[in-house]
Formats: C-alpha cells, structure tokens, sequence
C-alpha cells in the first residue's frame, strides 16, 4: 500500500509518503503530484521517511513530477531517506542532484 | 524453505509481484538479513518487469524463478524465452549528466546491477538464464 499524508509546516506543505513505491503504486503517487504540483505551492517538501521500498518505476516517476515542478515553479525537497530508499537514491546517482536533507526540520530550514 | 521455484507460463507485467514478494518471503524465511530480503525483492521486481516490457514486449510469456541459499546469501535464477538480453551488458545512464537531461530509461538495471553482489548470464537454448547473487552487506 502507498498512502500519502500532507501537514502545513509554517505555510510550507509537507507530504509524507507512506508504504511501498513500487510499479503497482505508481499511479497512485502520479495522481497526487499532478494535482499538487501547480504552481500554487512554492515549496513542497516529500518526507521519505515511512516509505519502506522505492523501485525503479517508482523513481521514474519522482523524476518526473521533478521536472514537471520545475516548470511550474514549485520546489520539492526531499528528506528522511533512509535504508532502501537511501540505498536506491544513491545507486541511480541521484544523491548529489537533488535537493536531499536529513529530516523535515533541515528542509523547513533550507533556504 | 530454500531451495524453491515457481513458475509463471503466460506471464504479465501487472503480475510481477508474484515474483518479487515471494523471493521476499522466502529470503525472510530463510533467516536471511532483512537488507539482502529487501534488496532481493527489488531486484525480482526489475528483472521481471524488464522480461514482461522489454522481452516480451508486453505480451504474456513464460518466466521461471529459482531461490537458492548461497552462503550467507541467495542467489535467483531467473529464466524466460525472450530474445537473448544479458542485463550486464548493459549501459547505465550517465550519472554526470544534469537531471533535466538524464535519460529516465535504464534505471532497473542500473539499480540491479548496484545493489546485487554478482551477476552471470547465459544462453541455454531458446532461453535467458541469469544468475544474481545477493550478499549481506554492511550499510554504510
């Protein structure tokens, strides 16, 4: 399963993914990044830190909704990487490319 | 639990979790590390989907997996009769190259080649054998 959770810290909307993203729960995660990233959201800040397993088809799509942010003015920040996903980020090469913090306290902090 | 096999005639891609999630289960099973549990499931999950997508292009078509203890490890068989691919021979996407321009393809088997331990691939036939190990690792 794949649920995803949004809170506003401090005006800045923090979503938490939850679960697995693999294939199956791709759409899922497609659906809510179409419909947030808009433009209206300066900052979005994707905390990693419940998501249990990231596959390939799943980082097809973060890389996506990355591009798609940055056409429509919206930032997404990631934090709370650890185990798998950290492994994943790191083994596509991605670690040193997108904008990662330890936890949602550094990316709120983040300027 | 180990060694065990299972076996998929008319295989599709929305199915590749009957893969991935009992090469899991049987890892756990095993007593095997949660990390080389974790990281085989993904691998299964690459691997199939690239023989559903990529070597069958889409249509049904039989894959065979085999579980094997290997030391401290395990090691998956994977066989299918798509046209011969050997996934380490494979490019990975150039990792230097800013996002905007990377390509998305080639992902999957960047990641299996990354988080897997040893990789072999052989011809037999009308068929793809690949052999993957994974080992524990120490996390860094």
């Amino acid at each position: 399963m794949l649920e995803i959770v949004e809170q506003q810290h401090d005006g800045v909307c923090v979503a938490s993914l939850l679960g697995k993203l693999d294939a199956d729960r791709v759409p899922l995660f497609e659906e809510w990044s179409n419909r947030r990233n808009d433009g209206v959201e300066k900052r979005i800040i994707l905390d990693f830190s419940g998501l249990t397993y990231l596959s390939s088809a799943g980082l097809r799509a973060i890389l996506t909704a990355n591009r798609h942010a940055e056409r429509t003015g919206t930032a997404l920040l990631f934090c709370g990487l650890g185990g798998m996903t950290r492994q994943v980020f790191q083994t596509a090469g991605l670690l040193a490319y997108l904008p990662v913090y330890p936890g949602v306290k550094e990316a709120l902090e983040a300027k | 639990m180990l060694p065990c096999a299972i076996e998929i005639a008319d295989f599709e891609a929305t199915r590749y979790a009957r893969f991935s999630a009992y090469a899991r289960e049987a890892a756990e099973q095993a007593g095997l590390p949660q990390e080389v549990a974790e990281r085989l499931e993904l691998i299964v999950e690459e691997l199939v989907l690239n023989i559903a997508n990529h070597g069958y292009h889409g249509n049904a078509g039989p894959v065979a997996m085999e579980l094997h203890q290997d030391g401290p490890g395990i090691r998956v068989r994977l066989m299918d009769q798509a046209p011969p691919f050997d996934p380490d021979a494979q490019v990975s996407p150039d990792c230097s190259l800013p996002l905007s321009e990377r390509p998305l393809g080639g992902l999957g088997i960047m990641l299996v080649k990354g988080l897997s331990d040893d990789m072999k691939y052989h011809r037999d036939g009308d068929r793809n054998v690949l052999d993957v190990s994974v080992r524990p690792r120490v996390t860094d």
